[in-house]
């Protein structure tokens, strides 16, 4: 059911797939309704997993009294259609996938990350506002650099170009109270 | 790493939180890619081209109200560079310049909108497309990867379905409300909120006294106060994220957080102007404050303004804020709200 996002009022079919704004006819606010053949479609029934009827029937690995229809993708354990997860056209058990959600080696399933040359880049930068702060936070900035060189970062196209800037930043912070303290000692 | 990343497409649209955090959205092969990004931590959320079944997108009057306020400011500081003395000319316009260029990119940027993304389980808000012109643009590009996965929808299937729709249709109003119940929302007493009203209310009697009386005890007192109203509205902020607080208090809240950045600007201007004149004293802030402090209000139209506006803006905005507040606890305490603990998954209850 499609229905106006501020009033909550049903929308008619003459104000779906339009393509262009028309007014709810509740509260007038102008709208955009596109809707996809997903809305109508009947969600599909679950599995449950067929029971073995003979013993030279393979059983699935996790629940040996069901039958087992595929191999898991990853590890090839015997799976019953209960167990089966199908995910980016592969079947995986639940412990591979699980396991790939931790180890990150599918993509598709992580839904946090942290970029760690934003953060370094940072912290070279706002603390310039107050400048004495940057004697500690430069070393972190290059700390950093080096420690999460190799680490992955966002999800979408990135490059190494922030830690590069940070790194900058933090060298030349150094450099600056080097020069600071020597001036200092030597008058 | 990089050919993973190398998969996604940005889409046109981004949506800057106030305080902290930018939202953006990303094309994939065969998704969206909603993403949160603040102090560089990245939320991701994904949703399929084949579970999609509606986007919609509404026009909302927010770009119309923010042009409305930036051309009122603009107004105010025409009229204050118009009555002020030539050597206090500079702030004010310094702040018509900024206005002017903000009013005008707010202007070209378009009209606001909000859109939303069904699937069979969720609806999720895309901040990033907020503005008209670019959402328009990313469902036009959209459209057509979704009809790829899932086929054209024919009209008659709309027509069939829409004709299925009860003759009342306000009665199901809340059939697709998807924001959690208030009752299973965290509960807030609003004590950083109290604080932070009688911080306002304390600056503001100040700020009388300030005209009144000029002594650098009393401009140390309210830049103190004013620090820790700052805290106290981040930490107010953070406590009614997701909480059961009532709409007005928290429209109260930002309020004073837009109140205090101004005093912080205003001050830091103030502080820049007189250190510019004043070169001798950029070293020795003590002097300096000094100096700021012993400026009297009556002595300066701009100035007895800036303490006008202030003294009213904390003494409203805490007042109200005081009152709306007492207000809310004593209705809480008539009717207390359903713990969260007691609200169960139905599926939960399954389990033997």
């Amino acid at each position: 059911m499609i229905s106006c996002t501020q009033c909550k009022t049903p929308l008619a079919g003459q104000a779906i797939n339009t393509y262009g704004m028309v007014a709810c006819p509740s509260c007038s606010g102008l709208l955009r309704a596109d809707v996809y053949p997903a809305l109508y479609r009947q969600a599909p029934a679950g599995q449950v997993g067929e029971t073995l009827q003979m013993d030279k029937e393979a059983g699935c690995f996790y629940h040996s009294r069901k039958k087992a229809v595929i191999p898991c993708a990853a590890c090839g354990r015997f799976l019953c259609s209960l167990c089966d997860v199908e995910f980016n056209g592969r079947h995986l058990c639940p412990i591979c996938l699980e396991k790939g959600k931790t180890k990150r080696k599918i993509t598709n399933l992580e839904n946090h990350r942290v970029c760690y040359d934003r953060i370094a880049l940072l912290i070279a930068i706002v603390p310039m506002l107050i400048v004495y702060i940057t004697i500690l936070t430069a070393p972190i900035v290059i700390f950093m650099t080096f420690r999460y060189w190799n680490a992955p970062g966002s999800i979408i196209p990135y490059t190494k170009i922030r830690f590069i800037l940070a790194f900058v930043i933090a060298v030349l912070q150094l450099v600056g109270w080097f020069i600071l303290f020597s001036n200092l000692v030597g008058n | 790493m990089h050919n993973a990343s190398e998969k996604y497409r940005r889409l046109s649209g981004k949506k800057k939180n106030f305080l902290i955090g930018y939202h953006t959205l990303w094309q994939g092969p065969d998704h969206l890619l909603h993403i949160f990004s603040k102090f560089g931590i990245e939320d991701y959320k994904r949703f399929y081209f084949n579970d999609i079944q509606a986007i919609i997108t509404r026009k909302t009057i927010a770009g119309r109200i923010q042009n409305f306020i930036l051309a009122g400011l603009l107004g105010f500081f025409v009229l204050l560079a118009f009555f002020s003395d030539n050597e206090w000319l500079g702030f004010p316009a310094v702040m018509i310049a900024l206005l002017l260029i903000l009013l005008l990119i707010n202007w070209f940027r378009g009209p606001t909108c909000e859109t939303y993304l069904l699937t069979a389980i969720q609806t999720e808000k895309l901040h990033s497309l907020h503005r008209l012109k670019n959402t328009q643009k990313v469902m036009s590009h959209v459209r057509p990867l979704i009809e790829q996965t899932q086929g054209i929808l024919p009209t008659e299937t709309v027509d069939q379905n829409s004709l299925r729709f009860p003759k009342n249709p306000r009665s199901l109003k809340s059939s697709s409300h998807v924001r959690p119940p208030k009752s299973a929302r965290k509960h807030e007493m609003g004590r950083a909120h109290m604080i932070m009203f009688a911080l306002l209310v304390l600056n503001g009697l100040i700020i009388t006294l300030g005209l009144l009386l000029s002594h650098i005890a009393l401009t140390l007192l309210s830049s103190i106060v004013s620090m820790l109203t700052g805290i106290c509205v981040i930490i107010a902020l953070v406590r009614q994220h997701e909480s059961d607080m009532i709409r007005s208090i928290r429209t109260m809240t930002w309020t004073t957080l837009s109140y205090v950045c101004f005093l912080f600007v205003a001050g830091y201007i103030i502080s820049m102007a007189m250190a510019l004149r004043n070169p001798q004293l950029i070293a020795n802030q003590w002097e300096l404050l000094k100096m700021i402090s012993e400026i009297s209000p009556w002595e300066n139209p701009l100035l007895l303004g800036f303490n006008i506006f202030s003294l009213c803006s904390a003494l409203i905005i805490g007042v109200l804020g005081l009152f709306l507040l007492k207000k809310y606890r004593k209705e809480h305490q008539k009717s207390p709200t359903v713990l969260t603990t007691t609200v169960c998954h139905p599926a939960s209850a399954r389990i033997p």
